[in-house]
């Protein structure tokens, strides 16, 4: 299957995407040691042109390699001597980076419907899961564009319509095959779109409480050891036992956001989504709170007055802002374009290294699923993708996906996807 | 040919009316427009001629030429020479370009809202100095279509605005619609007769001068137009059974369509060709097959790639042909050359993509005589990048409308404080940002050095000189 890469170098600009640190000596714990397959046990390497690993120390190998054992990933690094049995791919033109993440994504179902309930302000008894279409075209397209994880979750037509579910884009497979946690997260769109609902109005006011009362009651059941299963996850989410991601735009509602979520509920681990608009001039306060920002599809604010166009990732950058992430809300962006919202990002100013973290690494770690995807490091999925060049470059193409281990999508054997 | 001749001299005309200098000798001016073209030559005299001169960039043609370190020379508007020995004149203007690139402007088939609130008379209406129209050519955009204008932005200018008018005439053929497409196969039948009846008449007249010239009533002029190559028939079409009824049509009758849309065209891309079709493109549009279907069908990124393969002139544009101040990067007129970029992910050249938005478009207007690339005798439209135009981190540094500076990204606010470029002789001081200057927080995750870009020229990195053996 592997045999049938093709290295033909494009002609691509080898462009941006360049270490921001230089090669040092190999450090195991961070690389990893190549293990010696066992009996009966798969492992094959990735020789390729470039590998950005995207671990802590940002390492960067030109050429590199990447081991693989049963769907695990053994080793990212310099070129070094494989043991028996490993299956080598020769990619020497093209470069390697783990599978990409969005955490603002709702193609489970296939399209539009299903995915708001719109019944009360706040349901946080619901769940996305059951909606899941496994290998809907969407989730195919995806994986064929490098994106091989998704936060799928409910739409933000109220304050709460439960919590998401993530999940692998297996373009084969049950849906035990894909999901990687479920529920993997809560939804909440504080402002921005769920305004005409709630039981208290139609305002930011209304639903600012709305929200926060839900909070208090799952924290009196909490305290009360009260086992109320209508509330049993949005118990964990304000314990900080799962994350939720905020739909939030504007300068004002960021504010709130932030206010509510960062400040007066600490033991939360909130993610800012969206934020865009003139989010952006509260990117000090997102900063100094430290709560991790995911932006898109919006990517720049136009400033009339000023005639200026500011991209949001860079203003959230200057502003030291903690985690940026970047998100295409699929299908309002369709979902294979999740490397193109890096792209606009760092065209509007942002550095291009940062950018490949913000849909990479970076939406792993703000969901405190880093330890499974998100890099290339020993011990973490292999999700991995083979680009024909920098993957932020529309015209460098996906040559080959696999997930956990497995080829997922080939460019000459699927025909190109996208 | 001679209906573009007298457009071209008119244009010129306007052009020298506007400018005050003199009129090249184009055309065979008609008794009535000598006294005009006396004062012409009086204002000649008075009026020195103005050059302009882009140097030491590497001027990328966009016919495939590329020269490093070369001049390109502009003479009232219009290109004088390029080259590597050009001699400028002391008077010219220059503009320096050393370590950028040159790129013909670019030209878009389609826009909307680039030249202000007009009513479609665009000679009367156009409002030169719209915010969009600076931010159109701040993206490269030197023509734009609309509303089958072929037009020039010329900031802060009305004259010669209009390129060409009504080139395209848009024609429905589809068999979603049998009774009107029969209607039209019968208007190409009847005036391709009307045709070979007038050119019959024209021989035999030579020997009877009483010979009757064949009517021409109830001949459709659009089609009789398309037949005689005075205009390009446009179809709008995606299916593959239309856009084969079409490929059909053109052949049986002898014309070259432009299909706009055409996302099934990789399906029948051998029929387009052959019918020397061009086609305009969204190398993003997305259709699903039909899951009934056997066949190929739907949409395919490779779409521009295997028709460009089959002799199918590829014309792209994005999907949202106005400027969408909304948020929304990457998919808008200003982001022409990005979704060119998804045409070579798919396979197109790049000296192919380059083409779908600068001369293959200029064809499909009617204008490529004057606009779409960097040749002597052309309009100098030209852009200057610090990159490859297709590169998504690449900004226009300078656009230059018929010899003139139009543009110049340190001296307007839009995109100034991205990536400050280094000062040069037409940009003498950079521009500060207000309220910006603080510095990014020492171990931010924002690093403020940012990343070497690297051009086309970069080989692959070098294969591995020790390449683990294969267990």
């Amino acid at each position: 299957m592997v045999s049938k890469l093709a290295i033909v170098a494009l002609g691509l600009s080898l462009g941006a995407c360049a270490a921001p640190r230089k090669q040092e000596a190999p450090r195991d714990a961070e690389l990893g040691a190549i293990q010696p397959l066992a009996q009966g046990e798969q492992g094959f390497a990735l020789l390729c042109g470039k590998v950005f690993t995207l671990n802590e120390a940002d390492d960067v190998f030109a050429p590199g390699l990447v081991v693989v054992r049963g769907s695990k990933v053994d080793y990212a690094g310099p070129v070094v001597e494989l043991p028996e049995g490993y299956e080598l791919v020769e990619a020497p033109t093209l470069w390697a980076t783990p599978g990409l993440i969005d955490l603002h994504s709702h193609i489970q179902t296939g399209g539009w419907g299903d995915i708001n309930d719109m019944v009360l302000a706040m349901n946080p008894e619901y769940r996305t899961s059951p909606t899941i279409v496994p290998a809907n075209p969407d989730i195919q397209r995806a994986c064929s564009a490098g994106v091989t994880t998704l936060f799928g979750i409910p739409g933000s037509g109220t304050n709460n319509s439960g919590f998401g579910v993530l999940y692998k884009t297996r373009c084969s497979g049950s849906y035990e095959g894909c999901v990687l946690a479920d529920p993997g997260g809560m939804k909440v769109a504080q402002a921005y779109n769920p305004e005409r609902r709630g039981d208290l109005g139609a305002t930011r006011t209304g639903m600012a409480w709305t929200i926060e009362d839900a909070l208090q009651r799952a924290e009196a059941a909490n305290a009360a050891g009260r086992d109320d299963k209508s509330l049993a996850n949005l118990q964990k989410v304000v314990k900080g036992e799962l994350p939720v991601l905020i739909h939030t735009a504007g300068s004002d509602a960021v504010h709130t956001t932030i206010e509510m979520w960062g400040e007066r509920y600490p033991a939360t681990k909130p993610v800012l989504s969206h934020g865009c608009f003139d989010g952006w001039k509260v990117a000090p306060y997102a900063a100094r709170i430290g709560i991790p920002v995911n932006l898109g599809p919006r990517t720049f604010d136009w400033r009339q007055s000023e005639g200026e166009w500011v991209g949001t990732p860079e203003r959230y950058a200057k502003a030291g802002a903690n985690l940026i992430t970047v998100n295409t809300d699929a299908p309002v962006m369709p979902q294979e374009e999740l490397f193109l919202q890096s792209t606009m990002g760092a065209r509007y100013g942002a550095d291009s290294y940062l950018m490949l973290k913000a849909c990479t690494v970076n939406p792993a770690k703000s969901f405190g699923i880093d330890a499974l995807v998100g890099s290339l490091r020993p011990g973490r999925h292999a999700d991995i993708v083979l680009w024909h060049g920098d993957p932020l470059d529309p015209r460098a193409s996906v040559e080959s996906v696999w997930i956990e281990g497995k080829l997922e999508y080939d460019r000459v054997r699927d025909r190109q996807r996208f | 040919m001679k209906f573009w001749i007298d457009r071209r001299s008119l244009s010129v005309l306007a052009f020298s009316a506007c400018m005050g200098f003199a009129l090249p000798s184009f055309g065979s001016p008609s008794s009535a427009q000598e006294g005009e073209k006396k004062e012409e030559e009086k204002k000649k005299e008075e009026k020195k001629d103005e050059w302009f001169a882009v140097l030491n960039g590497d001027v990328y043609t966009g016919t495939g030429a590329v020269l490093r370190g070369a001049t390109v020379l502009s003479k009232n508007g219009v290109i004088e020479s390029i080259g590597h020995d050009v001699e400028v004149p002391t008077e010219a203007k220059t503009l320096d370009a050393a370590g950028l690139r040159v790129y013909p402007g670019l030209v878009a088939i389609n826009s909307a809202g680039l030249f202000g609130n007009t009513g479609g008379d665009f000679a009367d209406s156009v409002d030169p100095y719209n915010q969009r129209m600076t931010l159109a050519l701040a993206s490269g955009i030197t023509t734009a279509g609309q509303s089958n204008v072929a037009l020039k932005l010329k900031r802060r200018e009305i004259k010669g605005v209009v390129l060409r008018e009504r080139y395209l005439a848009t024609l429905s053929f589809t068999n979603s619609n049998p009774q009107g497409k029969r209607e039209m196969n019968e208007r190409f039948e009847r005036a391709a007769r009307y045709l070979r009846e007038y050119r019959e008449w024209e021989e035999k007249k030579r020997d009877n001068k009483d010979l009757k010239e064949p009517a021409a009533s109830g001949v459709d002029s659009t089609v009789r137009s398309i037949l005689e190559g005075r205009v390009l028939a446009r179809f709008n079409a995606s299916n593959r059974e239309d856009l084969l009824e079409i490929a059909r049509l053109a052949q049986r009758f002898g014309f070259r369509p432009v299909i706009d849309g055409c996302i099934e065209g990789w399906t029948v891309a051998d029929e387009l060709g052959r019918a020397g079709a061009y086609a305009v493109i969204t190398p993003r549009d997305r259709r699903d097959k039909e899951e009934q279907l056997v066949r190929d069908g739907g949409s395919s990124i490779e779409n521009a790639a295997i028709l460009h393969r089959s002799g199918v002139q590829v014309c792209v544009i994005p999907s949202t042909t106005g400027v969408d101040l909304g948020g929304i990067a990457g998919r808008d007129i200003l982001h022409l050359p990005i979704e060119a970029g998804f045409a070579v992910r798919g396979g197109l050249t790049d000296q192919a993509a380059l083409e779908s938005i600068t001369i293959v478009p200029a064809r499909l207007l009617g204008v490529s005589h004057r606009v779409g690339s960097l040749e002597k005798g052309k309009d100098c439209d030209l852009i200057v990048l610090d990159g490859d135009v297709m590169h998504y981190q690449s900004l226009v540094q300078y656009t230059v409308v018929e010899g003139k500076l139009v543009y110049d990204k340190s001296q307007e606010l839009f995109y100034a404080h991205i990536r400050p470029r280094p000062s040069t002789q037409l940009a003498p001081e950079e521009r500060k940002d207000k309220g910006e200057a603080e510095e990014p927080k020492e171990g931010a995750e924002a690093k403020p050095e940012e990343a070497p870009k690297e051009g086309d020229e970069t080989k692959p990195d070098d294969p591995p000189k020790d390449p683990p053996k294969d267990g």
